[in-house]
């Protein structure tokens, strides 16, 4: 009983269905309205949408694994906190400004999953879920432990200088790194990589047999997975003021799972809408809910049941009926 | 939702989620009335703490409604918004956050975990809010992680510790020592340590034991503690992991051969009931049932009327810090934070566990820490402490030099 | 130290023995099913709490737990065996991720839903009258509660075994762990077996739940700590080998009790550490077959 990977919805089934030069304006338009963003909203909502930019990293990272590679990481979360623990402890070991430290954290991050990710990738499906479980919670029970250096359970406390305080000022920085990050992560999975990583999902065997290093494969697009959600981890620690070792717990490793299977994960745009999906309700539901997992459980169990292509991919099948009554 | 209705009712409830949703800067509470003075708690309703949680939102709660009852404060009435941090500090940025800015609380009440606390705080600091911590203990924040609108009514990790060396010094040469494997835990075995070299320097710990937070099964862990035969056990275990600890060490008879002193809550009590053992030295941070004069009894009356059980130590320090910004209110004229900062500082409030000042250097509540032996409670049906001592604050807490020496090292 | 060493040895194998019982079951659900069932712990804490309220209302300690016994597994297999047929058999031909989340969703709608009837408080269960006090083993008190889990553990190890091999049911259950794709091919009916292999691994989480009530303390988040000991001993032990789980589930056991002698500062790490020497040496698991 091998699970079949979903045929229905095509990689290209998105970038058909709408000419280049509408797409860049829709981009373009998309990202003019998000720097103009802090002039409209509040600041909490601000804040909130500092969460979402992060958390659409976070997302769009790892569906470089799950929507593009076929691999299905449960330990995603593990890099994610490691980029944020760089930046903690560069600034209280080094006295390390931020920004500074942001730039180091890819390669931290990355150079843990490239040591995770050689085991890792020697198995797939559910043996590498469970693999890359595993590690993540290694990854986290040496954070909590390792108290010393990582300040244990209770964290390890960043100050990000004044100038980066205001939620308007961090919004700005926050929405300029995620955008360069996606751009890169997009021309990565149009390139020839990318190419070979969809190649792999569609069939591996077959990859294999027509000579791709499936395994080198497979480890680039995990080092390359956990490089952008540790930025993304990065960016969450001088927005918490803090990194702290939920950060790389297994469930906040369900988080992009989540994120991108409610947007979608056969397009690039679809774990974006899912983090903005999910940001929003978990923030609305832990305010107004008294049994927030109950509810936020009962939402995810409707998604997973009646939306398999996500939301992302539910808009797209409207979008072709549309155009096919339309001719 | 039961919470949030009390603060709004059902319709403001829809109101505000409309407002959410419409994602606009439109506020959500502009619809309410804006008289009210609002108390934003953030705390982790979701997780292993809820227990302690629903405690401390229901003393919370009481308090308020007293206050209310009384005709308000300043001829407003008190309100109070609740949201859910999960145990996760970064929900509990963004709650608090949100409280801040959209709702327009006017002061906060800390949460359980000290690493929300922590964010908690940092918040505070932001916004120039002031916080009241009632259950975060680590010695972090009114020490190197201080400001001024940071206000606790907690002993610190680092007092507790203290108060255990001082009652359980004298016990014994040879100790041992149990707690989780994490932050708090080893500082407070390095502050015990510390006092304990001054209360009896010919003292030494033999072996110590550091299971994981949730361990289920502590035998080999307890098989180990056995075999040592030490004097004097100090346990920095709490909650489910204590009552799990103290079910499976009863067969070895390792509380009758040793002297054994942990941290306690009523829960723990609660959740033992008769398997508790008599003569354990527990530490409490608020046990109603020690608590001094007849405003600690009569508080114990109307929590029992209104939610059909003992208030634990959470729901008496979260009483307690609505008592303490009710004083401070009424003392300053107002709910602005710097005239509000400056009343708890200068004010002597009347709280249950007695009369309690906040001090200036790092804004520490000279609250004290209760030890005492379990033996079986006429009143209530689980164990309670008996010969409860109560260790003074000013024995406990750091000095000066020791707080300014903790700032400079950061 | 010898003697030590031994006693360490004995109580880490009564640790075991209840890992053992929850992990039996994930690992037959994962041979079977290939699902990595996070539910898996839910089970587990809710037959606790079931255990909680059945003593409680039976009264007496030995009768309760008894009662307890009888009623919280079957219970639980029936909740599984619903999730199974109303939830997972519909989505069994989508990709693994689906039914990961779909078991995660489950997860957070258990733990509320044990919030919500039985409320965030901590709770203790009594043990049955004869088995709370101690027996001696080299001059040192060992819990006849935990003499008694590694009997039975040793009883339900047999039995399973017993199941596997002698039954047509457990026959089956073979097949499909080392050939999913042949068993649609040979005529059995897939649906039913899924059904009743989720159900029975369910009912081994609570008879785990049942059989830890006792041991420690009945609270929300145990869920999460057993779910991942049992990932661990599932992998090490070899997928959809119930021997493996065996085995690994006491060498867990055992490893982290001795090891707390000699290096008490990385008992938090001690899974992960025998986990990760399982790995390097045989990445399929001990017993497991190579794929």
């Amino acid at each position: 009983m091998t699970a079949q990977p979903l045929p229905p919805l095509q990689p290209a089934a998105g970038s058909a269905a709408l000419s280049m030069r509408t797409k860049t304006v829709i981009v373009g338009g998309l990202i003019i309205g998000l720097y103009l963003l802090p002039f409209v909203l509040g600041e909490s909502y601000l804040f909130l949408s500092i969460d979402f930019l992060i958390m659409a990293l976070f997302a769009v990272s790892y569906n470089l694994l799950l929507g593009q590679a076929g691999m299905l990481s449960f330990g995603h979360a593990a890099y994610y906190g490691l980029g944020a623990y760089t930046v903690a402890i560069l600034f209280n070991k080094l006295a390390v400004p931020v920004y500074i430290g942001l730039l180091a954290s890819p390669f931290i991050a990355g150079a843990i999953a490239l040591a995770v990710g050689w085991f890792a990738v020697r198995v797939t499906g559910m043996y590498f879920a469970m693999l890359t479980l595993a590690f993540g919670q290694l990854l986290h029970t040496v954070v909590m432990g390792w108290y010393g250096f990582t300040g244990g359970d209770d964290g390890l406390p960043v100050m990000p200088p004044d100038w980066l305080l205001p939620a308007r000022n961090y919004y700005l920085f926050v929405l300029t790194v995620t955008l360069v990050s996606l751009a890169a992560l997009r021309l990565i999975t149009l390139s020839a990589f990318g190419t070979a990583l969809n190649a792999i999902r569609e069939n591996r065997q077959r990859a294999i047999f027509v000579g791709l290093g499936v395994r080198n494969y497979e480890l680039g697009a995990f080092v390359i997975a956990g490089a952008f959600a540790g930025i993304a981890g990065a960016m969450r620690a001088p927005l918490q003021q803090m990194a702290f070792p939920s950060l790389l717990h297994w469930s906040q490793s369900a988080e992009p799972v989540l994120m991108a299977l409610a947007g979608g994960i056969y397009t690039f745009a679809g774990p974006i809408v899912g983090a903005a999906i999910f940001v929003f309700t978990n923030f609305v539901i832990t305010t107004y809910s008294e049994y927030p997992l109950l509810v936020f459980g009962v939402i995810v169990l409707l998604v997973v049941l009646y939306l398999p292509g996500g939301v992302a991919g539910a808009v797209i099948a409207a979008w072709e009926r549309l155009r096919r009554r339309a001719r | 939702m039961k919470v949030i209705q009390k603060a709004y009712g059902r319709r403001a409830v829809t109101r505000a989620m409309l407002g959410a949703m419409a994602l606009g800067p439109s506020m959500a509470g502009a619809a309410r009335a804006q008289s009210d003075i609002k108390i934003g708690l953030t705390t982790d309703l979701t997780g292993i703490a809820a227990s302690y949680t629903r405690s401390t939102v229901n003393g919370v709660e009481l308090g308020i409604d007293e206050v209310n009852a009384a005709g308000g404060l300043l001829g407003r009435k008190v309100a109070l918004l609740v949201r859910d941090s999960q145990l996760k500090p970064d929900l509990g940025t963004t709650h608090t956050r949100d409280l801040i800015t959209r709702e327009k609380v006017d002061v906060l009440i800390g949460p359980n975990s000290s690493a929300v606390g922590l964010t908690v705080s940092a918040v505070a600091r932001q916004y120039q809010k002031p916080v009241i911590m009632t259950t975060p203990n680590t010695p972090r924040l009114p020490m190197e992680l201080f400001h001024p609108h940071f206000f606790t009514l907690v002993p610190s990790g680092l007092m507790e510790a203290r108060a255990m060396a001082e009652v359980m010094g004298p016990k014994g040469k040879k100790f041992a020592f149990i707690g989780g494997d994490y932050e708090a835990s080893h500082q407070g075995l390095k502050f015990f340590k510390e006092r304990l070299a001054k209360v009896n320097p010919g003292a030494e710990f033999i072996t110590e034991a550091w299971p994981k937070l949730g361990e289920p099964d502590y035998t080999s862990y307890i098989t180990k503690l056995a075999s040592a035969k030490p004097d004097v056990l100090f346990s920095y275990l709490w909650g489910a992991d204590l009552v799990g600890f103290i079910k499976q060490a009863k067969p070895y008879g390792l509380f009758n051969r040793t002297a054994v002193g942990t941290l306690l809550f009523m829960d723990d009590l609660k959740a033992l009931g008769q398997e508790m053992p008599d003569g354990i030295w527990g530490q409490m941070r608020a046990p109603f049932f020690a608590m001094p004069g007849d405003t600690a009894s009569r508080f114990v009356e109307r929590y029992r009327a209104k939610y059909n059980d003992y208030p634990a130590d959470f729901a008496i320090m979260g009483y307690e810090a609505v008592m303490a910004y009710a004083g401070a209110i009424k003392d300053a004229q107002s709910v602005e934070s710097a005239a509000l900062v400056k009343a708890l500082e200068a004010g002597t409030f009347d709280l249950l566990r007695g009369r309690t000042r906040f001090r200036q250097l790092d804004h520490q509540g000279d609250v004290p820490s209760f030890i005492g032996k379990t033996a079986a409670g006429d009143k209530v049906p689980f164990k309670v402490l008996a010969e409860v001592e109560r260790v003074p604050a000013d024995k406990i807490w750091p000095s000066e030099a020791e707080v300014l020496e903790a700032r400079k090292a950061k | 130290m010898m003697d030590e060493i031994l006693i360490q040895a004995l109580s880490g194998l009564s640790r075991g023995m209840v890992l053992f019982v929850v992990a039996s079951g994930l690992t037959l659900i994962f041979g079977t099913m290939r699902i990595a069932n996070f539910a898996h712990g839910s089970f587990y804490m809710l037959a606790a709490f079931l255990t909680y309220s059945v003593a409680t209302m039976v009264g007496d300690r030995t009768w309760g737990f008894l009662a307890a016994l009888c009623l919280a597994p079957p219970i639980v297999a029936g909740v599984g065996a619903l999730i199974e047929w109303g939830l997972l058999k519909r989505i069994a031909t989508r990709p693994h991720q689906y039914q990961l989340i779909l078991t995660y969703a489950i997860t957070l709608i258990v733990a509320d839903g044990i919030k919500m009837l039985w409320g965030s408080d901590y709770r203790t269960v009594a043990r049955p009258a004869g088995l709370d006090g101690a027996i001696t083993i080299l001059d040192m008190p060992f819990p006849t509660y935990n003499a008694m889990l590694i009997l039975v553990g040793v009883l339900i190890a047999v039995g399973l075994h017993l199941l596997l091999t002698r039954t047509r049911f457990g026959k089956t259950i073979r097949a499909a762990v080392a050939d999913g794709e042949m068993i649609g091919a040979l005529g059995v009916n897939v649906q039913r077996l899924f059904t009743g292999v989720f159900a029975l691994g369910a009912g081994l989480a609570g008879l785990g739940g049942v059989l830890a009530a006792p041991v420690g303390s009945v609270s929300l988040g145990i869920d999460s700590s057993i779910i991942i000991e049992s990932f661990a001993v599932i992998i090490i032990g070899g997928v959809g080998n119930v021997m493996g789980a065996l085995i690994g589930a006491v060498l867990i056991g055992v490893v982290h009790a001795v090891g707390i002698l000699f290096v008490p500062k990385l008992a938090i790490a001690f899974v992960f550490i025998a986990l990760c020497a399982v790995l390097l040496i045989r990445p399929q698991g001990l017993l497991g077959r190579n794929t």
